[in-house]
């Protein structure tokens, strides 16, 4: 074959060899580059994510009437002139309201306009309250059963007083004035849980408490009329009015508009107050209170930023020490692709090139695999990220910032590259240069382990935080698997001498095998250290991983007690029977137990219900929760049955005093312990114990129960049939104080470990798969350098097959013993680590370790995986050189 | 075309020493050597004889330890690394022993010799020529457009020289360029670096191969770092350095198991007697 001067195809010949002269070559670099981008490039995406998971968890957590934003207003009670001359002009601050919104591009608010307080009237069995209303399309949100809309009044008010369409209803102001207003049609009894048009107004279907007796009130009627009729009502009842005007936040919105809204709100806000404006002057001249915002939206957007600055931490530092890794390996590849051309290199430098010269070469022969490298990687990642983060959706600014990224990457790789190769060469190029005897001197395995235990000194005095995990607390674990490797290879030799008579007795391949591994050369060490690092990081961060994902469930248990917490309000009695599968238990907080003196919660539960209800946790006691409970139920003693959780390893007698303040104290009986208890709200100790016997010791010296302790429903399922049964039976509770357990898993700090130790998890896998690839491609490697030995020993009468046996066995050895180290340190490392990554240090249990077995068996399955491909490459590769050829080449 | 009568290199006292970890090797004892312009030079030695570290001295590759060498009138001790890699680019061409190590795969003799121009800088005129020339003179004009792959381990070499001599570098120098080839192919190498030569080219070799030795115009023998002798126009010369110390042939050496001689001075020449 001859080339051809000139042409396109010639100039094409002539662009490939000076950017792809050998395409293999660059496909290693391409892999590195993919690498090294996924590792970085994913680290703003992940952040971005989270930051969007982090909204998108807020967003559901909240109800749409909470997370919207309503101004309130009101004509003021108490003003100098009378309601009637002021309240007319609400009208006029509604429209300026409005106008205000929709001038900033906001959609039109939901108007509402009632009166301050509801009126009276007599129905057959007592007074009822009617709530005089308007609102934005109420009309069109309820179903209007007789009648026209207009003034439209529940069923409910039918069913007290009788009332038709064209009937008047007659209603009584606290004043003493009266009021009446035409009803001009009957709407539909709202059921519970009402439709997202009416998020918000429970109170005016649901009676809210009595703020004074927490007593719930009853009965209470809705009637909705237009604007100017509620306003004319108050005027004649000389009543003042309050305003609301609800902006809801568009559904699936991402945390971007999320952030857009608020300001948009912020700036509604501020237009308000702008001096001169209609809505000033009503408020300034007329005495309505200012339009001020009610919304969970910042706080959403908070915990989101709160999420984020826990998250980025550890996310940067294992993004940054994957990508350095990645670097590293470039800086190797570019070491290896110098050594493979080394004539090249040295021709070049007898022509009296410089070495910048041939890193500049290098660099140019870089940037095509760096791009396509850089693409996929980025891809990668993105797509990865997508899948598997917290949220598929990211953020405006992740995009950018990613491709920031990975262009520097892209450049440090390509910098990487050329300083490689220049260093490597001025190296070949110094004259008269001194062996590196200082260097190969060095005791790198005794600097090892001292750097290690200088890092472990501020890690393990310190202290946990609630953070995520650091660059400290990542990095010492590999540095020990460094040092346990490096400790393991170079006993090696020894072992390989003592075994040496043995050795000899085995059949060939093994003993070619075992006698390579036992050698313990610096390529034996050096894949060893390699492999155990990349393992020990998937077996490092699966357990981390893993014992996180434990420790979060047991704080779960222990946060929430069940899986809905609904406290009661005060002077709540049991009214009805409790729903089926709930639990009400009694709480009291700042107890003093003696002798000791210390403070202790009180948990009150039912023994026979309480263990179907609440989350147990073997790891928080000895014993199963049926046998502790079943202690407290059967005790015969004269004391309160209790058992003592958060005490378990502290020496506190089995007869104790619980004090609550001064006014009372009773004697109590502990049949058990436990390190934590569902529902324990801090670390301080907690006393479990026996309602009846509880509360017939509060009774039998006089005193209520009800003084000492508050009383929750506890129930497992979702929080709206419990809510719906609970009202459905009377109980009376504050939405505002309903706990359920998936509020605890969204606190930032529980969010920003879980994302964070995941992401450090597919990183470890990426970094495994690279280890493991480094192995295929170090045993072929080695049998390129070894095809003169191969040859003789199979001119000696080896068999090929003895052959590719004793290098399967070779990288089998090698690979294990690395998986060996990695997981044998990985695994106690990380649970001496992980009592400083404890997501919520206040909350008890401390951290709990999980084995990670789905990444011990990734790390078998892997070992095993690259030992059987490392073999079938290296025998392919083996067969494909010729007897002749290689003497050749051997030359 | 006549030859200068500058001689390409000179070599005065010439000593390389290297560091070992197990201690110091003295490559180069106090070599006294001239490479005359326009001719073939062979170095010849057994192996650690110092050839190599001669030829990389000659090829500013390395700077003596001490004494004096002198490259196309460029004195090498003190020079920095930078004008060393200055003087080879324009005046020196350097030969590796084994094809692969002199030619790119992926290039063709004719591309070889335009990189070669180039990196040397040679207008692309005068590469263009240059190029027609020398494959002309070299032999190898109809595989100007073929790769290393497609050519025989004798144009192989044959096109290493053509690219050493592009630009018309005052020092050919050839680690052993023959040692890979067989008789017939090292004989019509041989006969083109001759062509070469003949045209004014200087080129130094260092080789075992006596073909290649016998086809030198200067023969210079190294044994333990230092010039055992010279062999011009088929006479065997000795060597004396500045200080006046000639290294005696083996044969000569044998006669004086003392170590110790006496010198006579007389009309016909000095005559060397054993004292006892």
């Amino acid at each position: 074959m001859t080339t051809r001067r000139g042409g396109p195809r010639s100039v094409l010949r002539r662009l490939r060899l000076a950017f792809l002269p050998v395409p293999s070559q660059a496909v290693g670099l391409a892999v590195l580059v993919a690498v090294l981008a996924a590792a970085l490039g994913s680290v703003p995406l992940m952040i971005g994510s989270a930051e969007e998971g982090a909204w998108r968890s807020e967003r559901a957590r909240h109800a749409e009437s909470e997370i919207g934003t309503t101004f309130h207003s009101s004509s003021t009670p108490g003003a100098p002139e009378p309601a009637a001359s002021r309240v007319p002009l609400a009208a006029e601050l509604d429209d300026a309201v409005v106008a205000t919104a929709t001038a900033l591009g906001l959609p039109e608010p939901l108007s509402l306009v009632r009166l301050s307080d509801p009126l009276f009237f007599d129905t057959p069995t007592g007074p009822a309250r009617i709530v005089h209303v308007s609102r934005t399309g109420a009309e069109q949100n309820v179903d209007v059963i007789a009648g026209e809309p207009g003034v439209l009044a529940p069923a409910r008010l039918v069913d007290l007083i009788g009332v038709q369409p064209g009937g008047t209803v007659p209603g009584q102001a606290d004043s003493g004035a009266v009021a009446s207003f035409e009803v001009t049609g009957i709407y539909e009894d709202l059921a519970v849980p009402l439709p997202a048009y009416w998020g918000g107004l429970e109170n005016l279907f649901i009676p809210p408490p009595d703020p004074g007796t927490k007593d719930p009130e009853f009965p209470t009627v809705a009637v909705f009329s237009p604007r100017h009729q509620v306003l004319a009502t108050a005027v004649a009842i000389d009543e003042d009015v309050e305003l609301e005007w609800f902006l809801p936040l568009p559904t699936g919105i991402g945390v971007d508009e999320a952030r857009g809204r608020a300001d948009l709100m912020e700036r509604l806000e501020a237009d308000l107050v702008v001096p001169r404006s209609r809505a000033v002057r009503i408020t300034n001249l007329f005495s309505f209170e200012r339009p001020a915002p009610r919304s969970e939206l910042p706080d959403a957007l908070e915990r989101v930023d709160e999420t984020v600055a826990l998250l980025a931490p550890p996310v940067r530092a294992v993004g940054i020490g994957a990508g350095a890794a990645a670097l590293v390996l470039v800086g190797a590849w570019a070491g290896q692709r110098a050594r493979r051309r080394e004539d090249e290199l040295l021709f070049l430098l007898a022509r009296g090139l410089p070495p910048s010269r041939a890193g500049a070469q290098a660099v140019r022969e870089a940037v095509l695999p760096t791009l396509a490298g850089l693409a996929v990687g980025g891809v990668a990642g993105w797509l990865l990220v997508r899948a598997f983060g917290p949220a598929s959706d990211l953020p405006d600014a992740s995009a950018p910032a990613a491709l920031v990224v990975v262009g520097a990457a892209g450049i440090a790789a390509l910098l990487t590259v050329g300083l490689v190769t220049t260093a490597l060469v001025a190296r070949a190029d110094s004259l008269g240069r001194r062996p590196d005897a200082l260097f190969a001197r060095i005791p790198w395995l005794a600097v090892t382990a001292a750097v290690t235990v200088v890092t472990a000194i501020p890690v393990f005095t310190g202290r946990a935080d609630g953070g995520g995990i650091d660059l400290l607390q990542l990095v010492l674990p590999l540095l020990v698997t460094a040092v346990v490797a490096g400790a393991v290879t170079g006993a090696l030799p020894r072992l390989g001498a003592r075994a040496r008579a043995r050795l000899d007795r085995l059949p060939p391949a093994p003993f070619l095998a075992l006698s390579r591994v036992l050698t313990g050369r610096s390529a034996t060490r050096l894949v060893v250290v390699t492999t155990a690092l990349a393992l020990g990081l998937i077996a490092y961060s699966g357990a981390l991983a893993d014992s996180t994902e434990r420790t979060i469930a047991a704080k779960q248990a222990v946060g929430t007690g069940s899986d809905v917490v609904v406290p009661l309000l005060r002077q709540t009695i049991e009214t009805g029977p409790r729903p089926p599968g709930t639990t009400i238990v009694g709480v009291g907080t700042r107890a003093e137990l003696s002798p000791g003196e210390r403070v202790a919660d009180v948990l009150v539960v039912r023994p026979d219900e309480v263990a179907a209800i609440t989350r147990w946790n073997p790891a928080f006691a000895d014993q199963p929760l049926d046998e502790l409970m079943a202690a407290l139920a059967d005790h015969e003693g004269s004391g309160v049955p209790v058992v003592l959780a958060g005490t378990a390893d502290d020496d506190v007698g089995a007869e104790l005093v619980l004090q609550f303040g001064r006014v009372y104290a009773m004697q109590l009986d502990v049949v058990g312990r436990t390190d934590a208890f569902p529902g324990q709200p801090a670390r301080a100790p907690m006393v479990v114990a026996d309602w009846d016997s509880f509360t017939a010791a509060v009774e039998g010296s006089g005193r209520e129960v009800d003084a000492v302790l508050d009383r929750q429903v506890w129930a497992r399922g979702a929080v709206e049939p419990v809510l719906q049964a609970l009202t459905a039976e009377d109980y009376a509770y504050d939405l505002d104080q309903v706990r359920t357990s998936s509020d605890f898993a969204a606190r930032p700090e529980l969010s920003a470990q879980s994302w964070s130790f995941g992401y450090l998890r597919a990183i470890a896998l990426a970094a495994g798969l690279l280890g493991l690839t480094g192995i295929a491609m170090h045993a072929l490697a080695q049998q390129r350098r070894r095809t003169v030995a191969a040859l003789l020993l199979t001119r000696m009468g080896m068999g090929r097959r003895s052959l590719d046996a004793a290098g399967a066995l070779e990288i089998g050895l090698l690979a294990g013993l690395g998986a060996l180290v990695a997981v044998a340190v990985a695994l106690p490392t990380s649970a001496l680590l992980l009592g400083l990554l404890d997501p919520v240090p206040d909350l008890r249990p401390d951290p709990l370790f999980a084995l990670p077995w789905g990444s011990v068996a990734a790390v078998v399955v892997g070992v095993a995986l690259v030992t059987a491909a490392s073999a079938l490459l290296v025998g392919r590769s083996a067969r494909r050189a010729t007897g002749g050829q290689v003497m050749r080449d051997a030359t | 075309m006549p030859h200068d009568a500058t001689p390409a290199a000179v070599c005065e006292g010439l000593v390389r020493i290297y560091w070992s970890p197990s201690g110091e090797v003295h490559a180069l004892k106090g070599v006294d050597a001239v490479v005359p312009a326009g001719r073939l030079t062979a170095i010849t030695g057994p192996s650690g004889s110092g050839k190599s570290s001669l030829l990389r001295i000659l090829a500013a590759q390395d700077r003596p330890t001490a004494g004096r060498a002198e490259v196309a009138g460029h004195a090498l001790t003190g020079m920095s690394a930078h004008r060393l890699r200055t003087l080879r680019r324009r005046n020196i061409g350097y030969v590796f022993p084994r094809p692969p190590q002199n030619l790119l795969p992926h290039l063709t003799a004719r591309e070889h010799l335009a990189m070669a121009g180039k990196l040397r800088g040679v207008s692309r005129a005068d590469v263009v020529r240059e190029t027609s020339e020398l494959l002309d003179l070299l032999g190898i004009a109809d595989r100007a457009e073929h790769l290393p792959g497609q050519l025989s381990g004798g144009e192989q070499q044959r096109l290493a020289f053509a690219q050493a001599v592009v630009g018309r570098p005052a020092l050919v120098v050839a680690d052993e360029p023959t040692s890979e080839l067989d008789s017939r192919t090292t004989a019509d190498l041989l006969g083109a670096v001759s062509e070469l030569t003949r045209t004014g080219t200087t080129v130094v070799m260092a080789t075992h191969d006596p073909l290649a030795a016998a086809a030198a115009d200067q023969v210079i023998h190294l044994r333990s770092g230092t010039v055992a002798h010279e062999e011009v126009a088929g006479r065997r010369l000795a060597v004396i350095d500045g200080d006046g110390r000639v290294q005696l042939p083996e044969e000569a050496l044998a006669r004086f198991p003392d170590r110790r001689v006496l010198i006579e001075l007389t009309a016909d020449g000095v005559v060397l007697r054993d004292p006892s």
